[in-house]
């Protein structure tokens, strides 16, 4: 091996352990009117980017430059250079901007109107709004499936999640889940939907293709959004300050986790050996080792974390 | 071109009179009390006992202290609060409370979830927090002065600030 080929592999070998965890964690501030960007192996601060409007949920780019940011009270979405640091363009939005959702495919962004029905598309080179679907009564928690063909959109106050097909403007499907749903993810696959329902404290579980609930799994009070870490889901209770995590074979709860108050937005590593989990009321994150179920590590991120998204990169 | 677009951006997520969406807020009071987290918490450890609240005038519930019990809160100044307990936990010395549904001219917030915690401070003495989440009492859009954010946040500092003094007034030299 030559010495330039030597070097470079020692390099990669070095920068390896460090790449199996994730590198950043792009947390919407609510109250602070920022994003901050957090080392989550340590929890060490590496920006703070102003957005204005009361910061709340958060999709990443499949690329992983680009963070999108809806602000309920701009109202509007801010598009973030993840490796710059910074606002690249505002859009302003009608309505109670909350959920969001990128399109794997690059070209669509999906923003939800949590006060009217509306999802409206955005295109995201010009960053305009592209046109809007009717999708169900105060859409909340958004999805696509992997292959961007289908968008799903918890109808918080319909009890329903609906499907989209890529390109069209009108429900494929309605399909009733528990009260309240708010958060909804999607499998790698892209064969199951899980959404949180508030109201009737379970996990609705999507068979997608089929397009049917499957089951219903009781979790903690007020659950708000799952995230998936290989056989095991984990979801958010707000009320109760844990986290629920789930067989996705069997549908069982097992036992849950105490992280900090108000836990929001949950996400797991791209390796699924970690989660992270945004404690609203406690300003903090919550580290979890997804294998053991436990809390490893928590640390301060600043005034009233939502993250109601993706927000890891990578 | 540039300057002036961003001057008028600038001024664009500046204006106040924009805010239209729910975020829900939080309010935090704390109070330090000159007596042991024990001799503290054995006060306000009954979920059905707020006698220590200076606003409260009575409470009536089912008489658990274990999550989902419930209770409700007349009140003074008038009107009642029925809330649910969520979390109970003695040996931390700190349970947690929901209010889903209530009259907002009583208390002009919605969706109120509260966190009341003892815990030891230097010298022998306590450090009571009383932590709250809520939404403004109109979620809407465009809601009138005395159910807005501010009138939401104000109106929850100032209960919480109101119960913590009054405990504190049951522990002379706090």
């Amino acid at each position: 091996m030559n010495p330039r080929r030597l070097a470079a592999a020692l390099l990669l070998a070095l920068l390896a352990p460090a790449a199996a965890q994730a590198a950043e964690a792009f947390v919407t501030l609510q109250q602070a009117n920022a994003v901050a960007v957090i080392n989550p192996a340590t929890g060490a601060l590496l920006a703070t980017i102003p957005v204005p409007g009361h910061p709340a949920g958060i999709a990443m780019s499949r690329d992983l430059t680009r963070a999108y940011v809806t602000s309920p009270d701009l109202p509007g979405v801010s598009e973030i250079d993840t490796v710059g640091r910074r606002v690249l363009r505002t859009l302003t939005l009608p309505g109670g901007p909350l959920g969001i959702a990128a399109a794997p495919d690059g070209g669509a962004l999906y923003v939800a109107d949590w006060y009217g029905s509306d999802v409206m598309v955005i295109d995201t080179r010009a960053f305009t709004l592209q046109r809007r679907i009717t999708a169900g009564q105060s859409p909340s928690g958004l999805a696509v499936t992997p292959d961007s063909q289908m968008l799903v959109v918890a109808a918080r106050l319909d009890d329903a999640l609906v499907l989209v097909r890529a390109g069209e403007d009108k429900p494929a499907a309605t399909i009733k889940v528990g009260a309240h749903p708010f958060g909804v993810t999607i499998d790698p696959a892209g064969t199951r939907a899980y959404a949180a329902d508030v109201e009737s404290d379970d996990v609705a579980v999507i068979d997608l293709a089929a397009r049917r609930l499957v089951t219903r799994i009781k979790v903690g009070r007020r659950p708000y959004v799952v995230a998936l870490a290989g056989n095991i889901g984990f979801v958010t209770n707000e009320l109760a300050g844990t986290v629920t995590p789930f067989d996705l074979k069997t549908f069982t709860p097992l036992a849950a986790i105490r992280v900090g108050d108000n836990p929001e937005g949950i996400q797991a590593s791209a390796d699924g050996i970690h989660l992270y989990v945004a404690n609203w009321m406690d300003d903090s994150m919550s580290v979890i080792d997804a294998g053991a179920r436990q809390v490893t590590r928590s640390f301060p991120v600043g005034d009233s974390p939502r993250a109601f998204g993706t927000f890891l990169r990578p | 071109m540039l300057p002036i677009r961003a001057l008028a951006l600038a001024l664009l997520v500046a204006t106040p009179a924009l805010a239209h969406g729910p975020t829900r807020r939080k309010a935090e009071e704390t109070v330090t009390i000159n007596a042991a987290p024990d001799k503290v918490w054995a006060v306000i450890a009954n979920f059905h006992d707020m006698s220590w609240d200076p606003l409260v005038a009575a409470t009536t519930g089912d008489g658990g202290n274990t999550p989902q019990s419930f209770r409700t809160l007349k009140l003074k100044a008038g009107g009642e609060l029925n809330d649910d307990l969520e979390d109970y936990d003695a040996k931390a010395m700190n349970y947690s409370t929901f209010l889903p549904h209530n009259d907002p001219k009583v208390l002009p917030v919605t969706n109120l979830s509260t966190h009341l915690t003892v815990e030891t401070a230097p010298g022998g003495k306590s450090v009571v927090s009383w932590r709250a989440a809520f939404y403004r009492g109109d979620p809407k859009g465009d809601p009138a002065p005395d159910q807005n954010d501010a009138a939401a946040e104000k109106a929850m500092h100032a209960f919480l600030r109101a119960g913590l003094d009054g405990l504190a007034a049951k522990f002379p030299g706090s």
